[in-house]
């Protein structure tokens, strides 16, 4: 199917300053899904755009007595955040993304952060989650080192982070993907404070975590859905590959 | 059908009698079945769990009601009290060598294949 059936369609008129962009679509443990939700939230960002395509199942959003698309923008003109409250069928990311990073590079954006988790068998033991970063460029590595955030060297990356960073390779577009330590068949509120807390040091924002650690039954109890759909939809198996050494390790 | 016990539905939610399902993930190695069982609003005593020879029910109660007061058409009128969940194995199953623990909200059990 064509790229040109899905379109991000604005419902505000925004004056964007080199805006910086956070995707938190719903991958492994929801960790990016449930911390991109927080973040809109606490700093009360408002809705600019939505996703339009034919491409995604007829599923619409009640919020307040508000109809709304399941695939939202929120933002203001320095940040934009992605977020979707329903699971991204594998047909739809490229389009998607693509279609993203071509917006982002039009509005001048200056950074893509993507959140994303990466299960661990012993994530029942951690009591806090590391995060990691993926660069698309090495150049931003030592930026990260800056704020205590461990760059990977060598391995492989899927999902749809990895289908970001190699479209804002592309496009010239800065971009990190953020992978917190996550559990893979439940939500995961602890990996998303976490992420919150690595992205409050990269953007200097200051985005209280605590709702989530405090709330994580509640979260946990909601996001069922999204993750059981997230799994029917993205089957957890390709992000398998991240466990595995590439032949080309030095 | 999992012997002896009656299967669930597609739904995490059974509006109808405020039963919820719960996540699970299970782990195979080569003698023995790890199951974890995701139970937020419960507390470890309230957590039961019988086996059959390839199965498990995993039942428990929540610490409180939970209601959505405007979630949906029926939903909102649904307290949810109580998760369970029947577990399919894929072999046959030694439960008096199960063991059990819970942590977090999570319920792991581990049986050893026969």
């Amino acid at each position: 199917m064509s790229e040109e059936v899905l379109e991000i369609v604005m419902k505000k008129d925004v004056k964007f300053n080199e805006p910086v962009a956070v995707e938190g679509f719903p991958d492994v443990g929801l960790a990016g899904a449930i911390a991109s939700m927080h973040l809109i939230e606490s700093l009360g960002l408002e809705e600019i755009a939505y996703i339009e395509t034919p491409l995604l199942p007829p599923i619409m959003v009640v919020h307040n007595g508000e109809l709304l698309h399941p695939i939202r923008v929120y933002g203001n003109e320095r940040l934009i955040v992605f977020t979707s409250e329903i699971a991204l069928p594998l047909t739809v990311l490229n389009p998607l993304v693509k279609k993203v990073v071509e917006w982002l590079k039009s509005l001048n954006a200056k950074l893509l952060i993507a959140l994303t988790g990466i299960p661990v068998e012993n994530r029942l033991e951690i009591e806090r989650p590391e995060v990691y970063a993926v660069v698309s460029k090495k150049e931003y590595s030592e930026m990260l080192s800056k704020h205590k955030i461990e760059v990977l060297q060598e391995g492989f990356i899927s999902g749809i982070y990895a289908l970001f960073l190699k479209e804002c390779l592309k496009a010239g577009l800065p971009a990190i993907a953020l992978v917190a330590q996550s559990f893979l068949k439940y939500p995961d509120p602890g990996a998303a404070a976490e992420l919150l807390t690595s992205l409050n040091s990269i953007l200097s924002l200051n985005v209280d975590v605590k709702p989530l650690l405090e709330n994580a039954e509640e979260i946990r109890l909601k996001a069922r859905d999204l993750l059981r759909q997230t799994e029917r939809v993205a089957p957890g198996a390709y992000r398998n590959v991240e466990g595995e050494l590439p032949l080309m390790y030095r | 059908m999992a012997m002896g016990f009656p299967e669930d539905f597609d739904s995490l939610w059974d509006h109808i009698e405020g039963c919820m399902e719960p996540l699970v993930e299970v782990r195979e190695t080569y003698d023995a079945f790890e199951i974890y069982v995701d139970l937020p609003y419960v507390k470890g005593e309230s957590v039961e769990v019988r086996f059959s020879e390839d199965a498990l029910l995993v039942m428990a109660k929540c610490s409180r009601a939970i209601k959505f007061d405007r979630w949906g058409f029926a939903q909102k009128r649904t307290e949810y009290k109580y998760f369970r969940k029947v577990i399919k194995l894929p072999h046959k199953i030694d439960p008096k060598r199960a063991t059990s623990s819970f942590k977090k909200g999570v319920l792991k059990i581990r049986v050893p294949k026969l």
